[in-house]
């Protein structure tokens, strides 16, 4: 047999990440090729393996008393955050990293995808402490959540930028403000299609993509600031 | 490669010498003998700065600046090829920061790292390393390094080698590539374009900006478009292996590569287009709110493994 | 690599209770320590085993876990609940993780590079891991430690946790097929350790 299926196609074909055409070509190139069906009996047992694994794992004794050391009560990491914005901001860059992306990830749970990622199915019934999927009606409340999540991470960046405004030449604010209009207006414009169209993935992906571009943009605005 | 003795001087002779000018200048020399893969970072508050790699384990910053600029270099133990080290030209005034040029000549494995504010930034010949970022400036890449991260808010960004690995972001800058690994481009509203050159793998993303892809699909090749209102435009061979999966929310497209014609969107609105030409293996994906996507045929050919 | 064999523990039940959280949060908001230790309790297993296996190091997963928690806690008083707890002190981990390798990077004044990850892959590939009784959980986990950086984290951060290649393309910077090339190679090389 000739033109084996290559490991990516047949882990694409695991993943059920082909077009249909493209499945069927090469689920007929299966039926003839023992080699390749072994292959992709192979990826399989990885995955059931995989998805066997445990989710939880033990960890190492006197920990929760070393994190106990290093928590710093409420008040002192307000008054710390008002003392050093700049520590405050590489503290908070992980935190709106992280919000950032998790935001997004809410944003496309839910919505139609054609290619169905492994975080929608493969990984729920192996999944203890993650919500039910949500079910379509929850769908606009869930955007808005995510939205506010996203216009908070935009807020905390602004209010950053704006402290440092001084510190700017007139013509990168200038730079910031009109790329900043027009992250804005795409957002606006996204928002409203997706307000008809809660369950059309592309455009969450869509929507999402343009937050993300935005909050980059004011991330890297605050990190030019000190110097320019 | 050598080491240059003349190089390898002690960190308190390399500080900016007066130079006598009708225009208030003063020239700068800075050097350093280093090792081949040294890394380097250089604040820079001049106006051009041009990075050269050579054949030799030193560093050199040269260059004419206006008088009061101050020009330091810090690095461990003087008659040692450092590992790393820094460098820092800082202009008193705003003015003077837009003045002058320098010239950097770095081994060529350096990995060079370097900031500025208004300057235009040029490479040629530096096969390491590269983490540029300018605010206003243009920054210019000849050669291949094996890696380049490049930002510019309002400048532009050219990058005319096949890095391995690539990230170029701008606001309003346009984005020019060559090719590469696996690349990154992000603009809000400059355009991003690739011409020529084999790919790998690459995403290209835009708010308003206009996407323009011109490059050989390497096998297995995997490619995503991403724009909110550009126009995006994809030129492909007919040779290629490709699938493209296109889809807009309100966008046209325009196919010019397969016959397969596009289809209406969700409900009614917008196009989607599944297509592909021999027996696939490469991937396109390109997404678009209300930008154009056209596929169109080019001459470049599909590379082989 | 990694010491993971004696902490394994059972897959947690399904019943966690979703509103227990919510109170231990809103206290912990306050700045109630003790209802702090009640979140730790319930996520610091989910926690360090992403911290592990993303690490493949005792060591670090156990300085990224406490460096996880003690940044959750300064930052609970922004957590508004768009996402769930879980998945929130995951997003944390994987981000410090990242940034933690940046630093680490920068240090070794080495400049990132996905394609790093190809030149201990050959190890690998060449048997520095002997084979393993065919796919117990205990040979996977040994394997997966084994595995290059690069494509450890793709294997973990989608096979493993779930995460699609999106998701993991927007927590990395890297390109989706990046990702998806560096997930192959992960798969190939674990298919080839464990005789699969």
């Amino acid at each position: 047999m000739t033109d084996h299926l290559s490991f990516e196609r047949l882990c694409d074909l695991a993943d059920s990440a082909l077009a249909p055409a493209a499945e069927e070509s090469a689920r007929a190139h299966l039926r003839t090729c023992e080699q390749c069906a072994s292959r992709l009996s192979a990826i399989s047992a990885l995955a059931a393996s995989t998805a066997a694994l445990p989710q939880e794992i033990a960890p190492p004794e006197g920990l929760w008393q070393d994190i106990r050391k290093d928590l710093e009560p409420r008040d002192a990491i307000r008054r710390r955050s008002r003392a050093w914005p700049i520590r405050h901001l590489a503290a908070a860059a992980v935190v709106i990293a992280a919000a950032s992306s998790a935001l997004t990830a809410l944003v496309l749970r839910g919505t139609n995808s054609d290619a169905t990622t492994r975080s929608e199915t493969a990984s729920a019934p192996t999944t203890t402490s993650t919500p039910v999927q949500p079910t379509p009606a929850e769908l606009p409340a869930r955007l808005a959540s995510a939205e506010h999540g996203f216009t908070r991470s935009v807020d905390a960046l602004q209010r950053t930028l704006d402290e440092r405004r001084d510190s700017l030449a007139p013509s990168t604010i200038a730079t910031v403000e009109r790329s900043v209009r027009i992250a804005d207006s795409a957002i606006a414009e996204a928002r409203e299609a997706l307000a008809r169209d809660p369950a059309n993935h592309a455009l969450a992906a869509l929507f999402a993509s343009n937050y993300e571009r935005k909050i980059d943009l004011l991330r890297r605005a605050t990190e030019l600031a000190p110097r320019t | 490669m050598r080491a240059v003795p003349l190089l390898a001087v002690a960190v308190a002779l390399a500080s900016a010498a007066p130079f006598a000018s009708a225009h208030a200048q003063q020239k700068v020399l800075l050097g350093h003998a280093t090792t081949s893969t040294v890394s380097l970072k250089l604040f820079a508050a001049v106006g051009d700065i041009r990075v050269v790699g050579w054949d030799r384990d030193s560093v050199e910053l040269s260059g004419v600046v206006p008088t009061g600029v101050k020009a330091q270099l810090y690095a461990g133990a003087p008659d040692e090829h450092a590992k790393g080290l820094k460098m820092f030209v800082e202009s008193p005034t705003e003015q003077s920061g837009r003045e002058g040029t320098l010239v950097l000549h770095v081994p060529r494995a350096a990995r060079v790292w370097l900031k500025t504010g208004s300057a235009d930034m040029d490479v040629t010949g530096v096969t390491g390393g590269l983490d540029l970022n300018v605010v206003g400036g243009s920054i210019t890449v000849h050669g291949n390094p094996k890696e380049v991260r490049a930002e510019s808010m309002d400048g532009n960004v050219i990058i005319d080698g096949s890095p391995e690995w690539l990230r170029a972001k701008t606001a309003t800058g346009d984005i020019t590539l060559h090719g590469g690994g696996d690349i990154g481009a992000s603009t809000i509203s400059g355009t991003i374009r690739t011409n020529g050159g084999d790919v790998e793998r690459a995403k290209l993303e835009s708010t308003t900006g206009t996407l323009s892809f011109a490059s050989v699909l390497t096998r297995n090749a995997s490619v995503e478009l991403e724009t909110h209102s550009g126009p995006i435009d994809i030129q492909l061979s007919l040779k290629s292996d490709a699938d493209v999966d296109a889809s807009t929310i309100t966008g046209a497209i325009d196919n010019q590569w397969t016959r397969t014609r596009p289809a209406t969107g969700r409900e009614g609105r917008g196009m989607t287009l599944q297509t592909s030409s021999g027996m696939g293996g490469a991937h396109i994906v390109v997404r678009s709110f209300k930008g154009t996507i056209q596929l169109r045929t080019s001459k470049l050919s599909l590379k082989g493994p | 690599m990694a010491t993971v064999l004696p902490f394994m523990l059972a897959r947690s039940s399904a019943d966690a209770s979703i509103s227990r959280d919510a109170s231990s949060t809103t206290r912990a908001q306050r700045g109630d320590v003790d209802a702090f230790e009640e979140l730790y309790k319930a996520h610091a297993g989910r926690v360090y085993a992403l911290c592990l296996r993303l690490t493949a190091d005792s060591a670090k997963a156990r300085e990224l876990t406490q460096d996880v928690f003690v940044r959750a806690w300064e930052a609970l008083p922004e957590f508004r609940g768009e996402a769930n707890i879980t998945t929130w002190l995951h997003r944390i981990a994987v981000n410090a993780m990242l940034m933690q390798r940046r630093t680490e990077r920068r240090r070794t004044a080495r400049v990132a590079l996905a394609d790093d990850d190809t030149d201990d892959a050959g190890a690998v590939a060449a048997g520095a891991t002997p084979p393993m009784d065919v796919a117990t959980a205990i040979d996977l986990e040994r394997a997966v430690a084994a595995l290059p950086p690069g494509v450890r984290r793709a294997f973990v951060l989608h096979d493993v946790e779930g995460y699609s290649h999106e998701e993991i393309a927007r927590m990395t910077g890297l390109a989706a097929g990046t990702l998806r090339a560096q997930l192959h190679r992960a798969r190939q090389l674990l298919i080839r350790t464990l005789s699969l």
